[in-house]
């Protein structure tokens, strides 16, 4: 007799999905602050909502589980490098000095992560935007960062290629 | 004869490169302050060592893109010039070469931003890297994970005045802080020659002696050099908190201890004047000079390791020149 094997499909209540949410964030979290110098001093303290909108982003673009958290280590990653370096910027600002540095490290290390993760192609995708965002800033426009658009348009464009 | 001349390299089209970067870019509005200030900054010109380090280590190589590899020298310089327009904000310093700094002159927001640009314009650029095999692999990126140079810096900030540091983490800074992005340019361009991987690495160590001997130069420079060689004035690095080795030598001298300990941030130009007389005749000098000799020794070394190759002759050029530049 032939057994014909359905694929399990779990039934995730709003309240289940939460917890997953937070426990994928607390993953993601714990993950990369073992990446990060203490030298440094950063603490990462990212906007849950920003979190749940780049997770449901992921499974708009049908990311696989085992990935996500990699993933959403890179979004954070980015994101706080963005943070660190936004707004106005004084030379007596006794921060600034930690400010300049801190974006700059997690920048790099974003890349860095991105590359242990195996996230090449998403570098690429996320390249033009990330220089886009400096432009920018560099040109005076302050608007806000649209980070889960971009990591969304270059997932898809992940998918289509494939 | 300069450098660029002994090693064949016309630093011209370097910088015809940076700034074909730039102008090429659809995304840089012409003539807006942006432009002008990625155009300013390619001008102000400098040594372009990284440049030239990804070129000599391509010659290792068999793949001959030359326009490629020049592509990739360039974007070196970009990462180099974003990381000193950065420094130069944390330092708060007021010129560049003797000419007013970035953000002295567009603020500095803007120049943080500039900085951001070349970086991330280079990851745009390597981002359309494809392997001769047409797959798609990491080594591109690893060239701007810069993250070693932050570190240095964090170093750096960590132990401003700080003058129970030891050795080993000067020798930890330096390395990050200078030697790693040199020995990185250098196996970068060695890896897009399509060098096999040991060999790449070892052009990697020998970057790392080098660029700890060229520190180490520059250290002992601000006791030697005139103001107008150095674009500063001279003593900056140990009014500015920095404990570079002949500083670290002149430490081990009980008197002269007493006296640097007294140097802070409060520390006057014209009060660090006789302690920098003194430092240069207590022979703290001197035992610097041989530790540098000894890293472009230990360089010197790999480099006749690798007399199969011909390139082999220009990094020894390399240690040679850089061993005895003045400034």
């Amino acid at each position: 007799m032939n057994t014909v094997y359905q694929p399990i499909r779990y039934f995730v209540s709003p309240s289940r999905g939460a917890s997953m949410n937070d426990t994928m964030i607390r993953e993601a979290q714990e993950r990369l602050q073992a990446e990060i110098d203490p030298i440094t001093r950063i603490r990462l303290d990212p906007q849950k909502a920003g979190l749940l909108e780049a997770l449901a982003v992921f499974d708009r673009c049908e990311v696989e589980p085992l990935r996500k958290p990699g993933l959403l280590a890179v979004y954070m990653l980015l994101d706080a490098a963005f943070s660190r370096h936004c707004g106005p910027l004084e030379l007596d600002d006794p921060g600034l000095n930690r400010r300049i540095l801190d974006g700059d490290y997690l920048y790099s290390l974003y890349i860095q992560y991105a590359l242990k993760c195996k996230e090449e192609a998403l570098l690429r995708g996320l390249a033009p935007f990330v220089k886009k965002v400096q432009i920018s800033r560099a040109l005076g426009r302050s608007g806000s960062v649209q980070l889960a658009a971009a990591f969304e348009q270059a997932l898809t464009g992940q998918k289509e290629a494939k | 004869m300069g450098l660029h001349t002994k090693l064949r390299i016309d630093l011209r089209q370097i910088d015809r490169e940076m700034k074909r970067i730039v102008k090429y870019d659809k995304d840089v509005p012409k003539d807006s302050e942006l432009e002008r200030s990625l155009l300013k900054t390619i001008e102000a010109g400098g040594k372009r060592l990284r440049p030239m380090l990804v070129l000599v280590g391509s010659r290792f190589g068999d793949r001959k893109d030359d326009s490629r590899i020049v592509q990739l020298a360039a974007a070196a310089e970009f990462i180099h010039t974003a990381s000193l327009i950065h420094d130069d904000l944390i330092d708060r310093s007021p010129l560049r070469r003797g000419e007013p700094s970035l953000h002295t002159l567009i603020g500095p927001a803007n120049a943080l931003y500039v900085g951001n640009y070349m970086s991330a314009r280079v990851v745009e650029l390597l981002a359309q890297v494809e392997e001769p095999d047409g797959s798609e692999q990491q080594q591109p990126f690893t060239a701007v994970a810069t993250a070693e140079l932050c570190l240095g810096e964090y170093e750096q900030l960590e132990h401003a005045y700080d003058y129970d540091l030891g050795l080993d983490d000067y020798l930890l800074k330096s390395r990050r802080k200078t030697a790693h992005l040199m020995a990185v340019s250098l196996e970068f361009g060695a890896r897009a020659g399509g060098a096999p991987e040991e060999l790449c690495r070892r052009l990697y160590r020998f970057g790392e002696h080098l660029g700890l001997s060229f520190q180490i130069r520059d250290d002992l420079l601000d006791f030697t050099a005139s103001a107008k060689q150095l674009g500063k004035p001279s003593g900056s690095d140990l009014l500015g908190g920095q404990v570079t080795l002949p500083v670290l030598y002149a430490l081990e001298d009980p008197q002269l201890a007493a006296e640097i300990r007294t140097v802070g941030p409060d520390t006057s130009p014209a009060e660090l004047g006789p302690l920098l007389d003194k430092i240069r005749v207590s022979g703290a000098l001197e035992r610097a000079e041989r530790f540098c000799d000894a890293e472009l020794e230990s360089a010197r070394e790999i480099a006749r390791s690798l007399s199969l190759y011909a390139a082999h002759a220009d990094l020894l050029t390399l240690a040679d020149e850089l061993g005895g530049r003045k400034f």
